[in-house]
């Protein structure tokens, strides 16, 4: 048992493989000359990054415009693969994990193909109109939380707005940023139009649905 | 241009921000000149030069749209005299217009319909502390305030207001808009900074204080454009007569955005030390039909103040007194209709979702409050859990890092402190009065995991 350091060095290990920053399962797989899989690359996707190499010759390499940079390349890939984040990192000299926190922050930034999104506004008007209940209701229909990845790819994002679209009636609800008529007693079921699939809270959503509706009536401001 | 409604008020509430008469074409300069725009950036730039634009401040006693913070509580006029003194390559000075609150739009009104005030404020705060460069932070989704801006700065260029040589005295004062968008903490000075930097936007502890080590590790004056754009009133001296309205010395007027159970819901410019009452009045007070229940004051992180609390004074220290503060200037009149509870429950919920994850009271502990508020409206209320609450909000005031974790504690505090019967009846009878909550009676199943996350 043991394994090869970052120099190619053999090393004997002694005792459990947890003692070694080994998984056990990941060190039986080794050990038993199969390969191993790497999970944090398994989504990995070679690209052309010439792209991003144009961009950072653009903005002169500079990392006080990171937000520059990461807003061109996801206006060019439509999402930020990791391997346009790798390059970035090689040319730019930055650090991978500084670059990925940076745009892990910001909302703008997304790192898969986006799908759909809908978005909730949680100015206090929309809230004193039942936009809590609004979110909460989506949430549990679409099997997600504000902010969350989609599990999916191409599955539904639940978000926030913003800032609430001006003329809009409260509560704000937007698809793909367009806003939509959606009412505190109808979220559930339009949620579970959208989603196309069954509820992800499968028994629970219609005893959601009506006690959201209950709540309505009591609720106009 | 933005669509909101700018509220008439009354003769004793003097106008310095947004004129009662605002220009047809707030980006035509000339007008602007004739109004008396950069009258004040000629004469402190001809005749009072850098210490005497400092102390004409300092002796106005204003105070940041902030209040008095820490560091912060010798007012504008100090702030402005540590970072001229402060000795460095480069200073800066930062506009920040990036309004968090998505319900409020006092800043992009202001920008819109009185460019020239605030970049006039900018450029004698430039011109004062040394620095070349003024970076004006505003939203991305305000498109058309960025449009007036670049309208307006480039015509000030043109003019020689602005650019390589202020009225040609060769010093150096250059404009740039820059666009940002992406999280609410960016309304936080030194998130915004982060923000500015190209970095992740996690607030820094103070001190050092901005004005000695900010933007790029340089010295750099932050304020919000409302303080900016009544900086060129107090240099022309233009205050006299003032005084009176306002019960204490100078402090200025601040941008308000009136909304919840009012008649005209809208912007209205008010004078410190105004009452609540007052200023509801401004928007045509409460309608028949409702009742008044409380007032949201400060935003998504502000305290909620009870019916009497109409007779606050509107200023950063009766404010704060009462539990609330002037936060993004946004005042929400509640009614019968709506429970405070929930309410404060999902305020807090919004906070916690928008906290930066930096520290620990704030990550963990906005998060343990925001479940306590959900467990009052929709879950199984415990009968500890007012002690818990303000225990809680107790540790995360005291060990917070940024204002906005002191904050975000103050909608359930205030319900706490106000709304005690209305509380009670959630805990103790599961009844909501305003017929909204559902809360459930507290039985052992309820201490699970999973339903306290509801």
């Amino acid at each position: 048992m043991g394994g090869f350091d970052t120099r190619g060095r053999f090393h004997i290990h002694w005792g459990a493989a947890e003692t070694y920053a080994e998984r056990r399962e990941e060190s039986a797989l080794r050990r038993s000359g199969r390969p191993v899989p790497d999970s944090a690359y398994s989504h990995f996707e070679a690209i052309d990054t010439t792209a991003v190499d144009e961009i950072l010759a653009r903005l002169d390499y500079d990392h006080k415009q990171m937000l520059a940079i990461l807003e061109a390349v996801q206006a060019i890939y439509g999402y930020l693969p990791v391997a346009a984040i790798k390059r970035l990192s090689q040319v730019s000299g930055a650090p991978y994990a500084l670059i990925y926190g940076t745009a892990t922050y910001y909302r703008q930034f997304h790192f898969e193909k986006p799908g759909r999104t809908v978005a909730v506004c949680r100015c206090t008007a929309c809230v004193l109109a039942g936009a809590g209940r609004v979110a909460r209701s989506l949430a549990k229909e679409l099997g997600t939380e504000i902010g969350r990845r989609p599990a999916t790819t191409g599955g539904v994002a639940l978000e926030s707005v913003p800032a609430h679209i001006r003329g809009a009636a409260s509560p704000l609800v937007t698809l793909d940023g367009q806003p939509q008529h959606v009412t505190a007693a109808g979220a559930a079921a339009w949620a579970h139009s959208l989603a196309g699939s069954g509820p992800a809270g499968g028994g629970n959503a219609g005893n959601a649905g009506t006690r959201i509706g209950n709540v309505a009536g009591g609720s106009v401001v | 241009m933005t669509a909101a409604t700018i509220l008439p008020t009354s003769a004793r509430f003097p106008r310095l921000l947004l004129p009662a008469t605002l220009p047809a074409d707030p980006t035509d300069l000339s007008a602007a000149v004739e109004a008396g725009a950069f009258s004040g950036l000629r004469a402190a730039v001809e005749e009072r030069k850098s210490t005497g634009v400092i102390k004409a401040i300092a002796e106005s006693g204003m105070l940041g749209r902030g209040g008095p913070g820490p560091g912060r509580s010798a007012g504008v006029g100090e702030k402005w005299r540590v970072c001229a003194a402060t000795a460095a390559d480069q200073h800066y000075v930062v506009v920040n217009a990036y309004q968090s609150d998505p319900a409020v739009l006092t800043d992009r009104v202001l920008l819109e319909n009185n460019p020239f005030a605030v970049l006039e404020g900018a450029a004698i705060a430039a011109f004062a502390i040394g620095a070349s460069e003024v970076i004006v932070a505003v939203r991305v989704e305000a498109t058309d305030t960025i449009r007036v801006l670049e309208t307006a700065i480039a015509a000030a260029e043109e003019a020689g207001y602005l650019g390589g040589s202020v009225l040609g005295t060769g010093t150096e004062i250059h404009v740039s808009v820059k666009p940002l968008q992406g999280a609410y903490m960016l309304g936080e000075e030194t998130v915004l900074l982060k923000g500015l930097e190209g970095k992740r936007g996690q607030p820094e502890q103070q001190p050092p204080y901005t004005m000695t080590r900010g933007l790029f590790g340089a010295p750099t004056l932050i304020h919000g454009p409302q303080t900016f754009a009544a900086v060129p009133t107090i240099i022309n001296g233009g205050l006299a007569g003032f005084d009176e309205t306002s019960p204490r010395a100078f402090a200025g007027t601040v941008l308000v955005q009136l909304s919840g159970a009012v008649a005209n819901p809208g912007i209205a410019e008010v004078p410190f030390g105004a009452t609540l009452r007052e200023i509801v009045d401004v928007a045509g007070g409460i309608p028949s039909g409702h009742k008044l229940k409380g007032v949201l004051v400060g935003g998504p992180s502000g305290g909620i103040l009870p019916a009497d609390g109409l007779n606050v004074i509107f200023d950063h220290e009766n404010l704060e007194n009462a539990g609330a503060h002037l936060g993004s200037g946004s005042i929400v009149v509640i009614d019968q209709h709506s429970c405070v509870v929930d309410l404060a429950a999902v305020l807090t919920r919004f906070c916690a979702d928008e906290a930066c994850g930096k520290t620990i009271p704030c990550r963990i502990g906005l998060r343990r409050l925001a479940e306590i508020g959900a467990r009052f409206c929709d879950g199984q209320p415990r009968g500890d859990d007012v002690t818990r609450l303000v225990d809680l909000s107790h540790d995360i005031v005291e060990s917070a890092l940024c204002d906005h974790e002191r904050r975000a504690t103050l909608a359930l505090q205030s319900v706490v402190r106000y709304f005690r019967d209305e509380l009670d009846a959630h805990i103790l009878r599961n009844s909501c009065p305003a017929g909204i909550c559902h809360p459930k009676a507290e039985t052992l199943a309820g201490r699970s995991p999973e339903a306290s996350h509801a």
